[in-house]
């Protein structure tokens, strides 16, 4: 209970040094020096200010005083300079995908993007493009997750089976087909980099969501592969990809989403077919 | 406001479609997806394997075009221009002349306004090629220059 109140009263002194920057605007804020002070410029946007309209709020951050990737230069930011600003964050070594954010022009994942060393240059900060904004650098997901439910993402059986009782065996190719696939994060990155995604996202599915799509369609112990791929073979879920290739370019984790839609179309249009599965040699 | 109940319309469809399929529990039971809809959703693929197939048969006709000249090219080349072209701009109309950014009407009018241009585009090409010289027979007359 005190160590609590002991807080409450910490982030109250917080939020005044706040109010007190922000009344103070720019000006207040000490010029700083120092040999590699960092310009950001960051996309701010506070929905609870009555008429608000974004602005880009500059910080400038000491390179010798801060780590070495965006995520801790905001980190910093937020401690030392702004409370107010807000970001999502989690596991601070790419494998959350929450600090997915558009750095210098590229969907990435703050916390594995290197800050550019060059100081002449600042470096600009928005959230995932044409996402609403919930605040700040926050982005509303909750059209990415529906989307990411409705190809529904787990094993599905026509046989009857208790877990438990017996392995779902696969074998080494069988899993093979899934490397590449299963390591996304869904950060959002690649379908928020695509153009096709920005104009038609209530009905386009988008790369990440696709290439999960194609995840379960690929599973050897997965039954319903003709049904995955019936729920998206209208002219918007999968076939609005216009081979863009933004997906693959801007995949912080590398990986290739282009490539699974393509799969998708090969066995949408019958040019490919599942493989049948390797019957269980136990 | 438009654009949140554009999402909510998004959101419910994703949720009913999860909240019928079947679900991964400890007992888990075969249960058929087929009917949740899907299969109704109507099949773009054809249509998508046709375009493909279309473009890819244009690849040796416009060299060829160049070579072979008369009212045989000039009717292919209309054909195959005009379904090529018809598909390209609606492609174009489809991803920028979306209702929520220019409006239910105008969206519509531009979807017919595809079908009047290609209409026209069909019409203006058949008229070259049976009262006027014909594609292949104008651009040798333009590369003579």
């Amino acid at each position: 209970m005190l160590s609590r109140s002991a807080l409450l009263v910490h982030s109250t002194e917080l939020a005044l040094n706040a109010a007190r920057a922000a009344s103070g605007a720019a000006a207040a804020q000490p010029k700083k020096t120092g040999n590699r002070i960092k310009t950001f410029e960051i996309y701010r946007f506070n929905p609870e200010a009555p008429g608000a309209k974004p602005t880009i709020q500059k910080f400038d951050v000491d390179l010798d005083q801060c780590g070495t990737m965006v995520l801790d230069a905001l980190i910093k930011i937020k401690n030392e300079v702004d409370p107010t600003l807000t970001f999502r964050r989690s596991c601070r070594e790419g494998i959350c995908g929450s600090c997915a954010m558009n750095i210098g022009g590229q969907n990435t994942l703050a916390c594995i993007c290197k800050i550019d060393a060059d100081t002449s240059k600042s470096t600009k900060i928005y959230p995932l493009p044409h996402m609403f904004v919930v605040k700040d650098l926050v982005p509303d997901m909750n059209l990415f997750y529906q989307q990411y439910a409705s190809i529904q993402p787990w094993i599905q059986k026509k046989t009857p089976l208790t877990l438990g009782e017996k392995q779902m065996h696969q074998s080494v190719a069988e899993r093979d087909r899934l490397d590449g696939l299963y390591e996304c994060i869904l950060c959002a990155c690649c379908s928020t980099s695509c153009p096709s995604y920005w104009w038609n996202a209530d009905k386009y599915l988008g790369p990440a969501v696709l290439m999960q799509a194609y995840r379960w369609v690929i599973d050897s112990r997965d039954d319903y592969a003709t049904e995955r791929l019936h729920r998206m073979h209208d002219s918007f879920s999968a076939f609005k990809c216009h081979t863009i290739m933004n997906c693959t370019k801007t995949c912080p984790k590398h990986l290739n989403p282009a490539k699974a839609i393509g799969e998708i179309k090969s066995l949408l249009t019958g040019f490919k077919e599942k493989p049948a599965a390797e019957p269980s040699k136990f | 406001m438009a654009a949140s109940l554009r999402h909510m319309a998004g959101f419910q469809k994703a949720f009913l479609m999860a909240r019928n399929a079947p679900r991964l529990s400890t007992a888990v039971r075969a249960a058929s997806t087929l009917n949740d809809g899907a299969s109704k959703v109507p099949d773009h693929s054809m249509h998508f394997k046709l375009e493909r197939l279309w473009a890819v048969g244009m690849l040796p006709i416009l060299p060829a075009s160049y070579f072979i000249h008369g009212p045989v090219m000039d009717a292919v080349l209309t054909v195959a221009l005009t379904l090529h072209i018809h598909w390209g701009v609606h492609g174009v109309v489809y991803d920028y002349a979306r209702p929520y950014v220019i409006g239910e009407a105008a969206a519509k009018a531009a979807h017919v306004g595809v079908y009047v241009l290609t209409g026209l585009l069909l019409a203006g090409l058949l008229h070259f090629n049976t009262n006027d010289v014909g594609i292949t027979k104008a651009f040798e007359l333009v590369f003579s220059l």
